[in-house]
């Protein structure tokens, strides 16, 4: 009966630890940003790193925020900085919603980033460590990441799923296998190589896919 | 009727070994052996054959585990306790360190790793409780559902193979392989608790006959898990990674799109893997030297907060697992095998001493 | 206090224990030839009748006594002259009291020192009723009464054997309930008989109402929220228990059976499965597992997902659910409770309700609950389907007392994947699955048949998740008596 009473007490210290230490751990969906592609490119000695964010009612078709002030999700957020920490520092500063990263569809890299071995290092290292990046996203390569980006919520709902749809929408048509995330490691940490990255173009604020450099 | 005998079945005995090491191995085992090549897997094939070796010394002195008094004196009881309780600690250190670590990186990253041991070490208390039976039914009835999820999603994960890759792989050398076999035998010395159990076994001649073939599912495996751990990552990609089961399944997703990824699940069998570990030490702790006791379970709790403190270890950047983990290597297991030839040469003793007296 | 020969000590007694109580009623009366003797007739008004006292046992007892000679009075009444049936004597007033009280009527006779029961109908009760939370479309509609004797006679008109024993055991110290032990001799563990009535016997209490009382004072573990006896209020799954090698306990006033020993399973399976297809059967016991899981861990996965993991969702969901929570002031962890605390409200007042009323409720209870309260933003809609999901899984669940523990641990599940994500999740399903794992009932584990497989005794009777063809089901379970588990045969030549 001792015993029963003493393993009452403990499941409630148990729970009161949850309690405690739970009070906060969570976020909810509302209050977070998806961003489904992200660009990042070098300027300057500088990273640039913008993250396409969803944009809720365009693509959920729910509509409860349009046109409410305050509300709208942000569809494009650009950040310098000469680390990933400063750019995390800048983000976490500026802006109201936890940044989730764990819907990213695509990556898009710059060419000036792919060209400089140790910013590329250093960005694939971040990457590496991070456990909520899905090893299934999709990269790209392209000249000019902004003009890429800004496509994200106005032609296109977003264009991580729209870089996305190139592989999954059309699978009877024969492309090249896309490059993800693993692939890419793979290469990189058994070869030290780089894979060929499909190349992204915008044209007369169009998306085009082109297989290869 | 059937809880009246205190006995469990052979079939719970192979499930209990099965579910203790399982969690552990996936998590730390796999990378290992994956990262350290051919060497290293092949290291780990002969370590297996070395740890069954063992298992079958074990097996046939398990009466000197239960009847230490009898066979070793007084100061062997106490050897044999004092060295045991110490091992269940300090192994109980690591895991809950490894474990309060990774559930920290991977999803509670707001709390402290203290917090979220000591809630992992209460819940692993209070679920395994102080029963033999209790136990060994836990373990039958989550067997098939925690092999079942696993092994389906490790099927899963398939598709991202890139076939086991000629170059990369460190070049054959017969220290590396020994040094993996010898590794291997080290971290199975874990299986000496089994022989303090042995007694409640109701088929006591079919005992070392399944948990040979638990210890094989064990090796089949990790050994399956390394080799797709090499086909995805490379022989180099791998050692990258800290833990790399679970990179592996943050890119694997179930077909049609179902599900993004399935590294939570993965992670959820896993913890609870790892529960039945940490509760199968506190089991332990508590059995040695007690059996079955009623009443607040004193040296449970010691044990527990043991553990508990021993993961918080750090010195100059090193964490408890590596101090632990060294110690346990490097002097625990030697120990350990050194009781067990003990216990040979004592069963020996007294049987011949119980020859010489019937003549 | 001793039946008196004197028959005005014993009306004294009865008078002085019965002050105040106007529906016991004496009749004093001279009964055979002159100069005839005294006798006193003792009965509950309503379970005697005493409007038709001249056409009942009792009537045409006293008017085969009226003509009788004095002397041969006694005699006749000693050696039951009449040929009454459910005749007794009692040497006690204490006796014969309890029997009065039982719904008998009680003779006394002046010089002879016994009192003699005339049996009679017995106090009212509402008879034979229909089987109304075990509802199924194939097998018996019958269901219990409120009569013990009605009950045990229900099953013996299922089970026409000598080997089916009934056992009646008086509880209740003012009470006096009948309780009854139906069970098949040679199939039981004789050591469970004894054990059930050691832990029935173990209180002394002043009245038991129900066999819900009997239950919660003879289980075990009463901490669990698992119950360790099944109950039933269907005489066919009674008797198929019966068969089965359990006991069945029954109680007056009651009509509610309850089955020992029992396990996790047995609470999962249908009383038609046995009359239905094996191949519904499986699906149905998929669907109730089914609804087992999703009740406990649907709306705790829910939060879990949605506040630390979003990464499983695939993405256009998770964005589902973040624009349908937008402007919602609750966290999503007080919405569900809020929501799985209106539905639980919803419940009762529909249990309550009368007739017509209970149905509007629901109704009357979606509407608000699930259709205004989305549209004033006050939940959202994911979290209406949530716990509609969550509540109709509890309702297929066949055992509405084993559901309960379900619902209840519902909440410890939403906590902890409201507050600690899948970690919380994985350490609740653990402590569950630990505590399922250290039941029992009277030392059968919980878990069978899931678990004791290799243990001495254990048998697969073929009828665990999935149950095999009818034709396979040979065996009785493990509650039977090892050398009596086959229940069926081919016949040698057919």
């Amino acid at each position: 009966m001792e015993l029963r009473k003493k393993r009452t007490e403990w499941l409630t210290a148990l729970l009161g630890c949850l309690l405690f230490l739970g009070g906060c751990a969570g976020v909810e969906p509302e209050k977070r940003a998806f961003p489904l592609a992200i660009s990042v490119d070098v300027e300057q000695g500088n990273y640039v790193v913008s993250y396409a964010m969803a944009d809720l009612p365009l693509m959920t078709g729910q509509g409860k925020d349009q046109g409410e002030a305050g509300e709208t999700q942000n569809t494009g957020t650009s950040f310098t900085g000469q680390n990933f920490r400063e750019i995390r520092e800048q983000y976490d500063s500026s802006q109201e919603y936890m940044l989730d990263l764990g819907h990213v569809q695509a990556l898009i890299l710059g060419e000036a980033l792919l060209a400089d071995p140790e910013k590329r290092q250093e960005l694939f290292e971040e990457i590496g460590n991070s456990p909520v990046i899905g090893r299934n996203l999709y990269l790209f390569q392209t000249q000019d990441p902004d003009l890429v980006m800004e496509q994200n919520g106005k032609e296109k709902d977003s264009v991580g799923e729209f870089l996305a749809g190139f592989y999954e929408n059309q699978p009877g048509r024969k492309r090249r296998k896309p490059v993800t995330l693993e692939d890419f490691f793979y290469e990189w940490s058994n070869q030290g190589t780089v894979p060929e990255l499909p190349v992204l173009e915008c044209r007369q604020g169009q998306i085009f896919l082109r297989e290869t450099a | 009727m059937f809880s009246d005998n205190g006995m469990i079945s052979s079939r719970q005995l192979k499930r209990q070994m099965v579910l203790s090491f399982l969690g552990v191995l996936l998590l730390l085992g796999t990378g290992e052996a994956a990262g350290g090549g051919g060497n290293a897997l092949l290291g780990f094939f002969l370590g297996i054959l070395l740890l069954l070796a063992y298992l079958f010394l074990l097996v046939r002195t398990a009466e000197v585990y239960r009847a230490p008094e009898k066979y070793l004196g007084l100061p062997g009881k106490w050897l044999l306790t004092g060295g045991y309780l110490s091992y269940l600690a300090l192994s109980g250190g690591v895991l809950l360190e490894e474990i309060s670590r990774v559930v920290q990186i991977y999803l509670l990253p707001s709390v402290p790793q203290p917090v979220i041991g000591a809630v992992f070490l209460g819940a692993a208390f209070l679920g395994m409780g102080q029963k033999i039976q209790k136990r060994g039914r836990l373990a039958e009835v989550s067997y098939p559902w925690v092999l079942g999820i696993f092994l389906l999603l490790l099927l899963l994960s398939v598709p991202h193979l890139h076939g086991i890759p000629a170059e990369g792989m460190e070049p054959w050398k017969a220290r590396e392989v020994s040094r993996a076999a010898v590794q291997v035998l080290a971290s199975g010395t874990a299986v000496s608790l089994l022989p303090f159990i042995l007694g409640r076994v109701r088929e006591q001649d079919a005992c070392f006959r399944v948990l040979r073939r638990g210890i094989w599912l064990l090796a089949l495996i990790t050994l399956g898990t390394a080799g797709i751990l090499v086909g995805v990552y490379g022989w180099k990609g791998v050692q990258q990674l800290e833990y790399p089961i679970l990179n592996l399944m943050t890119g694997t997703g179930i077909p049609g799109g179902f599900l993004g990824r399935v590294d939570i699940i993965w992670l959820a069998v896993l913890l609870f893997t790892l529960l039945f570990a940490m509760g199968s030490i506190l089991f332990y702790g508590a059995w040695i030297g007690a059996g079955e006791s009623r009443g607040i379970p004193w040296r449970r709790l010691l044990l527990a907060a043991g553990i508990w403190l021993l993961s918080l270890i750090r010195w100059r950047e090193n964490t408890a697992a590596k101090i632990c983990g060294r110690l346990l290597r490097d002097v625990w297991a030697p120990a350990l095998l050194g009781i067990t030839l003990l216990a040979v040469w004592a069963k020996r003793r007294v049987e011949h001493g119980t020859e010489k007296k019937t003549n | 206090m001793k039946v008196s020969e004197n028959i005005q000590r014993n009306e004294t007694y009865i008078r002085q224990a019965c002050r105040n109580c106007d529906d016991v009623i004496l009749r004093s009366m001279k009964l055979g030839k002159n100069p005839g003797k005294n006798c006193l007739l003792v009965y509950v008004e309503a379970a005697a009748g005493n409007e038709l006292l001249e056409q009942s046992l009792i009537g045409r007892f006293l008017n085969r006594l009226y003509d009788m000679e004095p002397k041969e009075l006694e005699n006749f009444v000693a050696e039951n002259g009449a040929g009454l049936s459910g005749t007794g004597t009692f040497e006690t007033m204490e006796d014969a009291m309890a029997c009065m009280l039982s719904g008998n009527a009680v003779f006394f006779l002046d010089g002879y020192g016994k009192a003699v029961k005339i049996a009679s109908k017995g106090y009212p009760g509402m008879g034979v009723l229909k089987a109304e939370s075990e509802k199924t479309l194939r097998g018996s509609k019958e269901g219990f009464s409120e009569s013990v004797k009605q009950n045990t006679a229900l099953i013996r008109k299922r089970i026409r054997s000598t080997g089916l024993k009934v056992e009646e055991i008086t509880l209740g110290a003012r009470s006096d309930t009948v309780a009854a032990l139906v069970y098949m001799e040679e199939l039981i563990y004789p050591d469970l008989l004894d054990k059930i009535k050691q832990r029935l016997q173990a209180w002394e209490i002043d009245g038991v109402l129900d066999t819900g009382m009997l239950e919660q004072l003879a289980e075990e573990d009463w901490l669990s929220p698992f119950p360790q006896f099944e109950s039933t209020e269907r005489p066919d799954r009674a008797a198929m228990e019966a068969l089965n090698g359990r006991i069945i306990l029954l109680c007056d006033n009651s009509p509610m059976g309850v089955i020992l020993p029992t396990t996790f399973n047995s609470f999962l399976k249908s009383t038609e499965d046995r009359y239905n297809r094996f191949e519904i059967v499986c699906f149905q016991r998929l669907i109730r597992y089914g609804a087992v899981l999703a009740t406990l861990l649907f709306s705790g996965i829910y939060l879990a997902v949605i506040n630390f993991h979003t990464q499983i969702l695939p993405t256009n969901l998770i964005l589902s659910f973040a624009e349908a929570r937008k402007g919602v002031p609750f966290p999503s962890l007080v919405e569900i409770l809020l929501m799985e605390l209106a539905f639980e409200l919803i419940r009762e007042a529909g249990v309550r309700m009368p007739g017509p009323l209970g149905g509007t409720i629901g109704i009357v209870g979606g509407l608000i609950i699930g259709d205004a309260a989305v549209s004033a933003n006050l939940v959202s809609p994911m979290t209406v389907v949530v716990v509609a999901v969550s509540a109709l899984s509890s309702l297929a669940i066949p055992n509405e007392e084993f559901s309960t523990a379900f619902r209840l641990l519902k909440y410890g599940f939403i906590l902890l994947g409201g507050l600690a994500g899948c970690f919380g999740l994985v350490l609740g399903i653990f402590l569950l699955a630990g505590h399922l794992a250290g039941l029992e009932s009277f030392r059968i584990p919980y878990l069978m048949p899931f678990v004791g497989k290799g243990l001495e005794g254990f048998h697969d009777e073929k009828d665990n998740i999935f149950r095999g063809p009818f034709h396979l089901l040979k065996s009785r379970p493990v509650y039977a008596r090892r050398s009596q588990r086959i229940r069926m045969k081919k016949k040698e030549g057919a």
